[in-house]
């Protein structure tokens, strides 16, 4: 680490000591130039719960500016990749591109346990896919990211050292137009098939307005703590861009080292009286499940007042049994706050109200299935299945949002549809990628988000995902909920299901579930099964293939996402056949995927 | 701080395993820990910080994305250890 962060002794503080000026700047170069002459700036903090390195705006600028006139050589426009650990030197190199008008390109820093070649290859097919003509990696990914780029054209590849070795220009260069592109994202979606959004500097300046100023009401009071990759749109929009445009300090966690120790984010915000703080759900339900009685005594959550929440689907139960473990420290759950967005549109697109707390809607899932219509269960009627949908409030100002049906149409409140958005933060497309491009985007504007949902009174509920809908018998059925039944059991752990469905021998749809257990008799495994089998008869009235599979069998996206897609398509070679094959009326092919599982247990039970 | 010879980084790794994974502390030095001791990429994580913890040393995500068993492990801390010294 460099010299001048390790001479601050202090984290940066709350108090900016000028005036608030929330994200109305023009890029994200005016933001910083702006934010730079004021006192606050990003903290890095260490496993040990120790300040590693602080990095005030001021001295952000200064050092992102030297570099930008050793980077303007690379060429305007031109692509650099950079491995997104949490780290100084990415947030330098990121404002140094900014600087000199290069696109930087954040790319996944996260290994699993000797998954050394499969994160190189990935490192590799993404520093291709976006044509970088350099890459970064923080010196505790430089090993994996030369591997990555060994052949490949880059001028160069390796630590924020090596990129003070290039020749300096003298003169600065310009500064971006807002019309510019201000970096490319890639979605958490296939490694396969990696879509990177191209966001301009206008979109994500407007995106940022709208969501410091309508979605947090931020004011110059608050304070960021923030766990999240920087790869992620949450981590690097929200925080890295959003907190330096608004003049906010944040207290950074390294991703690693919550996974490792949760307990760590909350003594952060205890400690330093943070304000806000995001997470997707999976990180409240984690940080709950390892919280001592002695930690939550140690804990004062009163100061935090946005307790953010996104990036997958909320269940309103979950929120309600953190709020409660963590209610003796003095945490609100009027805090929690429901939102709704994607890379595609820079971060976000709606919010719930503030200190309004999550608030949802009992749907009638029968009749939701059955007509698309959102409707509470009518009282009295005995078998009416009751569903809760998290409120994700109303969409940002400029997005205009709607909900259609399948022949395009604009649908009225309480019918359920796939969401298209309109407005100036959307994505201008995916890089290199025309097709993927014109499958969301229409020449008019407006993006498919392949999200379902329904506005009941200028709210939007978000229902599923468009794509992984199942439709049985002309039922459709959200895959998300017999997973989240699976979840229910006690040997199943959160994103250890996933659901989808096959083509039967009646070409008609079939669903399957297939359940990582860690159990390994026999006896258990068939209570387990039947168990999952029966409940999902009784909710949902369908019948459902279960598949119990050791730990690990389940494909994960980049981001750790289960991928349905990909799941379906390990569980159809596990068949050894392709799909359009009927197998669900027969018990004897049903005992194939237990064949080919291999090592540790497999337990296959017929319908 | 203990001595890292590699027998006590063998010590800590089992003992830190037997903390998380009750059981499995005489599990084969060869054996996929994820596997064998049913570590997912949380188990993981809390494998590493009881290691850590008992050894007061910050295990790399090189070292980490090398070894995939209580030998590889073993090896991998071995020559941290060494690099320091």
């Amino acid at each position: 680490m460099n010299e001048a962060t390790l001479a601050n002794t202090a984290p940066a503080p709350t108090a900016s000591g000028i005036p608030l000026r929330s994200a109305v700047f023009s890029t994200l170069t005016e933001a910083l130039d702006y934010a730079a002459t004021g006192a606050t700036g990003f903290n890095y903090y260490d496993g040990r719960d120790k300040l590693s390195a602080v990095l005030p705006y001021r001295e952000l600028r200064q050092r992102a500016l030297a570099l930008s006139r050793r980077l303007a050589s690379l060429g305007r426009g031109h692509r650099l990749a950079l491995v997104a650990h949490t780290h100084p030197d990415f947030a330098v190199m990121f404002y140094a591109c900014q600087y000199a008008g290069l696109v930087p390109v954040p790319l996944p820093a996260a290994v699993h346990l000797g998954g050394r070649e499969a994160y190189v290859r990935h490192l590799r097919q993404l520093i291709r896919d976006c044509q970088a003509v350099a890459a970064f990696a923080p010196a505790e990914f430089v090993g994996f990211l030369k591997e990555a780029s060994e052949g490949l054209p880059l001028t160069l590849s390796g630590t924020l050292d090596d990129f003070l070795g290039l020749d300096a220009q003298a003169d600065l260069p310009p500064p971006p137009a807002p019309t510019d592109l201000a970096y490319l994202q890639y979605t958490s979606g296939s490694t396969r098939f990696p879509r990177g959004t191209m966001i301009t500097q206008a979109a994500v300046m407007a995106n940022l307005s709208a969501i410091f100023n309508h979605g947090f009401a931020l004011t110059e009071d608050d304070r960021f703590c923030s766990w999240l990759p920087h790869y992620h749109d949450m981590g690097l929009v929200g925080i890295v861009l959003g907190c330096m445009a608004t003049q906010r300090s944040v207290d950074y966690l390294p991703t690693r080292e919550f996974a490792m120790r949760p307990r760590l984010w909350l003594k952060l915000i205890s400690r330093n009286r943070c304000t806000i703080s995001y997470s997707p759900p999976f990180g409240y339900t984690l940080c709950a499940r390892r919280l001592r009685p002695a930690d939550i005594e140690a804990l004062d959550l009163s100061c935090w007042r946005v307790a953010g929440v996104g990036a997958e689907m909320i269940h309103p139960d979950s929120l309600r049994q953190v709020a409660d473990i963590l209610a003796p420290a003095g945490f609100d759950e009027r805090a929690f706050l429901p939102s709704y967005g994607m890379a595609e549109c820079a971060l976000g697109v709606s919010f719930a109200p503030v200190r309004s707390g999550p608030r949802s809607d009992l749907i009638d899932i029968d009749r939701l299935s059955r007509t698309g219509e959102a409707r509470p269960p009518i009282e009295g009627e005995a078998a009416v299945k009751g569903k809760a949908f998290i409120d994700c409030g109303r969409p940002l100002p400029g997005f205009e949002v709607e909900v259609r049906g399948a022949r395009g149409n604009v649908l009225p409140d309480r019918r359920c549809g796939t969401v298209y958005l309109r407005g100036p933060s959307v994505m201008s497309g995916y890089f290199g990628n025309p097709e993927a491009t014109e499958e969301v985007l229409s020449e008019d504007g407006w993006l498919n988000t392949g999200d379902l949902g329904y506005f009941a009174d200028g709210s939007l509920f978000v229902t599923g995902r468009a794509k992984d809908l199942m439709i049985i018998k002309g039922r459709n059925i959200w895959p998300q909920d017999l997973e989240y039944l699976a979840e229910q059991q006690p040997e199943v752990r959160p994103t250890d299901a996933s659901a989808f469905t096959v083509t039967d021998e009646d070409e008609s749809e079939a669903a399957v579930l297939v359940v990582q257990v860690r159990e390994t008799d026999p006896g258990k495994l068939a209570s387990l099964s039947v168990r999952l089998k029966q409940a999902i008869h009784a909710e949902f009235g369908i019948h459902c293939l279960i598949e119990l599979v050791p730990p690990h069998t389940l494909p994960r996206t980049s981001s750790g996402k289960l991928s349905r897609s990909m799941a379906r398509s390990d569980f159809l070679k596990r068949c050894g056949e392709e799909p359009q094959f009927g197998f669900v009326k027969d018990d004897a092919r049903l005992s194939l995927p237990n064949a080919s599982v291999g090592r540790g247990v497999a337990l296959t039970t017929p319908d | 701080m203990t001595e890292l010879n590699p027998a006590t980084i063998e010590h800590a790794i089992r003992d830190a395993l037997e903390a998380i994974r009750p059981g499995n502390a005489a599990l084969a030095g060869d054996a996929d820990l994820m596997q064998e001791a049913d570590l997912d990429s949380i188990g993981v994580m809390d494998l590493v910080m009881e290691i850590e913890d008992r050894l007061d040393l910050s295990i790399p995500v090189e070292t980490l994305s090398q070894a995939r068993t209580i030998n590889g492990l073993r090896a991998g801390i071995v020559q941290l250890s060494g690099g320091a010294a």
